[in-house]
């Protein structure tokens, strides 16, 4: 901010050049030192042979490890079920957190505490969530089988994480229900950027409840709508913790989403030279996704 | 005309009945699992095992919370160790993070210099790189490091809180008018001294904000910390939870009494200062 431009700007603008990179060394470095440098290490790792078992030097083996990850079935299912996990994933949080934002987007009583409780998931510790997970879901003691059973939903209890089909919905449903309220939150505010005018004009000229809906808050809602839409693809593709805790990717590897399969292939098989190709893979899906965030904060249609 | 009136009244309150029940099931549906936590954490030994399950328990079972912090163990180390050990790294990384990203925050809110819009859009793309491929290097480069596992959890905490936290303050900063740092300049004060005395205090809504976000970065983290941390001794409460299912241990009441003292703190935080998160948070990422 401020004051480029002016002439006495210019003139101070070289010590303000080194007062700011003072400012910002240390993130500089944090940034580069654990972030920058451990993604190009990884990429070069991903050309060379990294079998931890085997001593160094690590020799260059060109696209070796891509052809041994593109060759494995395990990888090509760890992709379809990731596909499946980031669609039903962020379209249910993207409904569940937008429709709850608009249904209590007035004014009531109570409303800081109902508020309050849309955004209490988040701010529980993945590990004890997962843990809740799992004691709701156990087949003996778990409330889920009780009330299911005695409802005669089911005839006798479901071991609902041990069955490869069910444990993968368990986990969805897990991610969905930690993951919606920062959806809501950031539809929320985007609501709260609406002028009230708006409304009561609207209002003036006769529009009853859908009419509003659908012609001032919807498209409103938009543009905030899709950059929420895309940070959540960004983050779902690359989610592991939620995935890993409740079910351990297992059973049958049926929950073995990517970064799952990364995980393993790094720190159970120490294949860390295939891992870091799997990564990279993941590297792009996820940068492309970003290329699209970036494009449209900046106000460009993305142009395909 | 009164009846006209009067029918309208009671499609009113109908509606308004059919919110407040829509209210009520979404807030217990969203709640529950959180409530059960807290529920089965209460209820004994016997309650929870027995075949009939109970909503409420029978005999609250208060002492438990004491029990779990003096005397439980997981895989034979106290809890309490756990919770130390988390406290321990989880507040250095977040004090660090957020002072460089307070004066990273500063720089790119108040000084036009060369680079400047590289240097915030790679911050901005390193939030969305993969920890699963960054981990794997990084795992390799700290444990070749000669520290304590501690201060290795702690510098990647540190440095993952630092790109978002830097992106949400700078938001904060943007906010405040830069003719309150020239005046204090004028007035006599160095550019660290304005940072100091006029911007931080306004700042402090976006402080504590980016404190809260600093912090659960580390004190929700699971990856990192079972990569580096091998020993149970020096596990922080999410490996220890987790070990607990490795445990084949029985004690749900007392896992369920450690996760509610865990959690609830950071839920009544969150929900104190619920108002500032939300501003920083889409300062972030919605603005741009």
């Amino acid at each position: 901010m401020g004051n480029s431009g002016t002439r006495q700007g210019r003139l101070l603008s070289s010590r303000e050049a080194k007062t700011a990179y003072a400012f910002l060394l240390p993130v500089l470095i944090c940034v580069t030192a654990v972030l920058i440098y451990p993604i190009l290490k990884a990429i070069m790792m991903s050309f060379q042979d990294w079998f931890v078992l085997r001593a160094s030097p690590h020799e260059w083996i060109g696209i070796e490890n891509y052809r041994a990850v593109v060759g494995s079935e395990y990888f090509w299912f760890s992709v379809r079920i990731t596909a499946v996990y980031v669609t039903v994933t962020v379209i249910a949080k993207m409904i569940i957190g937008s429709s709850l934002s608009i249904a209590f987007n007035r004014e009531f009583p109570g409303k800081p505490l109902v508020l309050s409780t849309m955004i209490a998931p988040w701010a529980v510790p993945v590990a004890v969530g997962a843990l809740v997970w799992m004691l709701m879901l156990d087949p003996v003691y778990g409330i889920v089988n009780y009330i299911g059973v005695r409802l005669g939903l089911f005839d006798e209890p479901v071991s609902f994480l041990g069955q490869p089909g069910l444990a993968f919905w368990m986990v969805i449903a897990f991610a969905v229900w930690k993951g919606f309220p920062l959806v809501f939150v950031m539809m929320t505010a985007g609501l709260k950027s609406v002028p009230s005018e708006i409304y009561e004009a609207a209002l003036i000229d006769g529009a009853d409840g859908w009419q509003l809906l659908r012609r001032v808050t919807l498209p409103v809602l938009k543009p905030v709508w899709v950059v929420t839409l895309l940070l959540e693809v960004i983050w779902a593709i690359q989610e592991f913790e939620v995935v890993y805790l409740v079910a351990r990717g297992g059973p049958a590897r049926a929950t073995s989403v990517l970064t799952v399969y990364i995980y393993d292939s790094a720190f159970q098989n120490l294949r860390i030279g295939e891992a870091s190709a799997a990564g990279t893979l993941l590297l792009i899906v996820a940068a492309i996704f970003t290329m699209l965030y970036l494009r449209i904060l900046k106000g460009e249609e993305p142009a395909w | 005309m009164v009846k006209w009136k009067y029918r309208r009244h009671t499609q009113r309150s109908i509606t308004r009945l059919c919110f407040y029940a829509f209210t009520f099931v979404t807030c217990f549906a969203v709640l529950f699992p959180i409530m059960w936590m807290v529920v089965c954490s209460l209820k004994d030994n016997r309650e929870i095992f027995s075949a009939s399950v109970t909503l409420l328990p029978r005999r609250p079972q208060w002492s438990r919370y004491l029990y779990v912090l003096t005397q439980y163990d997981i895989l034979g180390v106290p809890f309490r160790t756990f919770i130390y050990n988390s406290l321990k790294v989880v507040a250095s990384s977040t004090l660090f993070s957020v002072v460089i990203s307070a004066l990273g925050g500063y720089a790119l809110s108040r000084f036009r210099f060369c680079g400047r819009s590289v240097v915030s859009q790679t911050i901005l793309l390193t939030q969305m790189l993969p920890a699963t491929l960054i981990v794997i290097p990084i795992y390799l480069t700290l444990m070749a490091l000669q520290v304590s596992p501690h201060i290795k959890v702690g510098i990647a905490y540190t440095t993952f809180g630092i790109p978002f936290c830097t992106w949400m303050i700078r938001g904060f900063f943007d906010s405040i008018p830069t003719s309150l740092d020239e005046a204090a300049m004028i007035d006599g004060c160095s550019r660290l001294g304005a940072f100091v005395r006029v911007v931080l205090p306004l700042a402090c809504p976006g402080i504590v904000a980016t404190t809260i976000f600093a912090f659960i970065v580390g004190w929700n983290d699971y990856l990192y910390a079972s990569l580096l941390l091998k020993r149970a001794e020096l596990w922080t409460v999410p490996l220890a939870l987790m070990g607990f299912v490795r445990d084949y241990s029985v004690d749900w009441n007392s896992i369920m009494a450690c996760s509610t003292i865990i959690t609830v703190p950071v839920i009544i935080l969150f929900l104190l200062l619920q108002r500032y998160l939300i501003a920083g948070l889409t300062a972030g990422s919605i603005k741009g």
